[in-house]
């Protein structure tokens, strides 16, 4: 019954949204006519505008507010605008435009027999793959990131009634565009349902994809490039966990789709304008991701500098769709960094720390983080790497601590340099500056392909292309056909076998095959957590005012406020602080901090394992009140504890989370 | 031009040096999917288990 009530807040959600972003883009006049882009248009524009209607609300502590009113409030400014601005006629019609340039092949041939058949299975492909992740989505939450901090800092800001500086999870800083998605569905159901609207992303991607393709070569091989992009396990992995990226590229496929529709009309720049707020959500959604923005501006530059010069029209003229878009996503961004700096002192808190410096963080720690970011996957940057990225991503993936992108784009890719003569003028060359620009970018900055998949997407589509034109072309051979379409095959059963392979357990607890508890203790210890029923039980024996200091980053499923101890050994805590653990206690009662959760395994890092050792076992006044095999729980005894007034026995917590009998 | 190729088209001259990348290309990757996931995929296989 749970998950019905789940998938319906999901519904909702998704479909308030749509027809919000349907609305306001109709009152702008950005339709396209073409009911799939529309469709996807809409989609990912309503979840902007809903995210920055929920980081508003948050900003402004008014999360106290019942999340329906956000939904009608919404809804319902969409509509004034839709009456205001379709019937009064104030912009002008809607563009007639299509949605890009001529086909590259014939779009609209009929297929033969054969070809219907092989389309009705890759639709089936496609709804098998669809079907698998939203069962997943469904199920209990689990993740590594999403439970440090993806949820997480939602959760705290509910807790806390609005959005806060959190100052021992250097994330809170960041831009947290898709996490005020994420807030919402957690607000106005679960953090299940958060799950659900990535899976809804990846829905929504496909149609962009979909789109894309399926304008310039047969619908059959715009299906192919989508059921490529769902075989990439990045996507198969986020499209049921609350991660940000497959959210992210689904901003910044749209903001491609409606640059694509401005370079084919060019008479209106509200088209770059929604680019522009698109691309700056996407910006908004981690902080390496403004890269690709960039990219996306310099390539747009670049096929406006290479069509022919009209009569009279001066270089900055021609340059101003470039600044259009500059500036609409910069306005979407700007806000994060200012909050950022407001917080910290340090607009990209913690990264640029030799420069800008920032609050409750130490040199040390911020070399340490981007160390961790931009080296610990290839390593020192190189002409040569750059020049092997294509061959060492598809072979070797894990060297970019990332999924499996398949074969077929490395495979197929030359194809589109063969087949170039045949390709749509202004798109491709959008799309081929576009990637050309993103991956030395991506390259010297957050080398993970999830960051990447906005242009992994679009390569897929390029491929496809290609693909399509071989086997178009009547000069070739058909069993050199028959070899190319093998490898297509190949590849997309593996790709079917690694969604069985993600999802089979998710989507079996979903359908109530498997219990749920069972699930998560599985999953989560296989990711190295093993503390879920501890957790359980804390929620159950802690009052509700506790505030924790704990050692383990996950803290999702701790129903109370907390402090990351990792937090201590960044910076939040002084050199001073570190080496005393009076000093620290006193430093710990300032900030609230009541009990001490720490694992009894030895501690991660050396740092976490000196501050146990201060703080669990030194001379600090605690009182030890549970203990499993796994961790131990202990109050601080600040100096006005009580002795008298509670016993160590009455503090106690025994297995069912009441206080102990002894 | 190699011999082999026959076609008149874009493709002409490069459907020999296609083939070898294709066959190389997926050599070279599902020999390494196989190494990583070989042990994974048989157990997961219905009638592994």
């Amino acid at each position: 019954m749970e998950q019905v009530i789940n998938l319906i807040a999901f519904l909702v959600i998704a479909i308030v949204a749509t027809i919000s972003g349907s609305w306001i883009l109709a009152a702008a006049g950005l339709k396209t006519r073409r009911w799939v882009l529309d469709f996807a248009l809409a989609g990912g524009a309503g979840l902007v505008f809903l995210a920055l209607l929920t980081a508003g609300t948050a900003f402004l502590h008014l999360l106290w507010l019942p999340p329906w009113f956000l939904l009608v409030l919404l809804s319902g400014v969409a509509f004034l605008l839709h009456r205001l601005f379709r019937e009064g006629e104030s912009f002008s019609r809607p563009d007639q435009v299509g949605h890009g340039c001529e086909p590259v092949l014939d779009a609209t041939a009929r297929s033969g027999t054969l070809g219907k058949i092989a389309g009705l299975l890759l639709v089936g492909l496609v709804t098998v793959h669809l079907l698998l992740n939203l069962l997943a989505a469904m199920a209990p939450v689990t993740g590594v990131d999403s439970l440090i901090y993806h949820l997480s800092i939602p959760k705290i800001y509910l807790l806390a009634g609005g959005m806060t500086y959190l100052p021992s999870m250097y994330q809170s800083a960041w831009p947290l565009l898709i996490q005020m998605i994420f807030l919402f569905a957690q607000w106005f159901q679960n953090a299940e349902v958060a799950q659900m609207m990535n899976f809804w992303a990846v829905f929504l991607s496909c149609l962009v994809i979909y789109e894309l393709a399926g304008g310039r070569t047969r619908r059959i091989f715009a299906l192919v490039a989508v059921l490529l992009y769902l075989s990439i396990s990045d996507v198969i992995y986020q499209s049921s966990i609350a991660l940000v990226d497959v959210a992210a590229a689904l901003f910044l496929l749209l903001a491609f789709a409606a640059l694509t529709i401005w370079l084919q009309a060019r008479q209106t720049t509200r088209w770059l304008v929604l680019s522009g707020v698109l691309a700056g959500a996407f910006a908004a959604g981690r902080i390496s991701n403004a890269g690709l923005v960039i990219a996306l501006i310099a390539a747009l530059i670049a096929v406006i500098l290479m069509e022919r010069r009209q009569d009279g029209q001066s270089l900055p003229a021609r340059l101003a769709p470039a600044a259009v878009i500059s500036a609409a996503a910069f306005l979407v961004v700007l806000p994060w960094h200012l909050r950022s700096w407001w917080y910290t002192g340090n607009p990209i808190y913690p990264y640029l720390y030799a420069f800008f410096g920032g609050l409750n963080f130490s040199a040390e720690a911020a070399a340490y983080l981007t160390q961790l970011s931009f080296f610990k996957t290839v390593g020192s940057r190189s002409l040569g790497g750059l020049l092997t990225l294509p061959w060492d991503i598809t072979m070797d993936p894990h060297r970019f601590r990332s999924g499996v992108i398949g074969p077929v784009l490395l495979t197929c890719l030359p194809l589109v340099a063969i087949y170039r003569r045949q390709m749509p003028s202004s798109w491709f060359r959008l799309a081929v500056f576009f990637s050309a620009a993103a991956l030395p970018i991506w390259y010297l900055t957050y080398v993970r392909v999830r960051s990447l998949l906005p242009v992994v997407a679009l390569l897929m589509v390029l491929t496809v292309l290609g693909i399509g034109a071989l086997l178009a072309d009547l000069q070739v051979a058909g069993w050199f056909k028959i070899i190319v379409v093998g490898v297509l095959v190949a590849w997309l059963g593996t790709g079917l076998l690694t969604n069985f392979y993600h999802h089979t357990s998710a989507a079996a607890v979903t359908l109530g095959l498997k219990n749920p508890n069972d699930y998560l203790r599985a999953s989560l210890t296989a990711t190295g957590f093993g503390w879920f029923d501890d957790f359980q039980l804390l929620n159950k024996a802690l009052p509700s005012q506790a505030r924790l200091l704990i050692w383990e980053d996950r803290g999702f499923y701790l129903d109370r406020e907390y402090l990351w101890a990792s937090g201590l050994a960044r910076g939040l805590a002084s050199f001073e602080e570190l080496q005393d653990s009076e000093r620290l206690v006193r430093r710990l009662e300032q900030w609230g901090v009541t009990h001490l959760v720490w694992g009894r395994a030895a501690s991660a890092s050396k740092e976490l394992e000196r501050l146990r050792q201060l703080l669990m076992e030194g001379k600090t006044p605690t009182l030890l009140i549970y203990q499993s095999p796994r961790l131990e729980v202990r109050k601080i005894l600040f100096r006005n504890y009580d002795t008298a007034s509670t016993s160590p026995e009455a503090e106690s917590i025994n297995r069912d989370g009441g206080p102990s009998a002894q | 031009m190699p011999s082999s190729d026959s076609s008149q088209g874009p493709l002409r001259g490069w459907k020999l040096p296609l083939l070898i990348w294709i066959v190389v290309v997926q050599i070279v990757f599902y020999h390494g999917l196989w190494s990583q996931y070989g042990q994974v995929i048989v157990e997961f296989l219905p009638w592994s288990r």
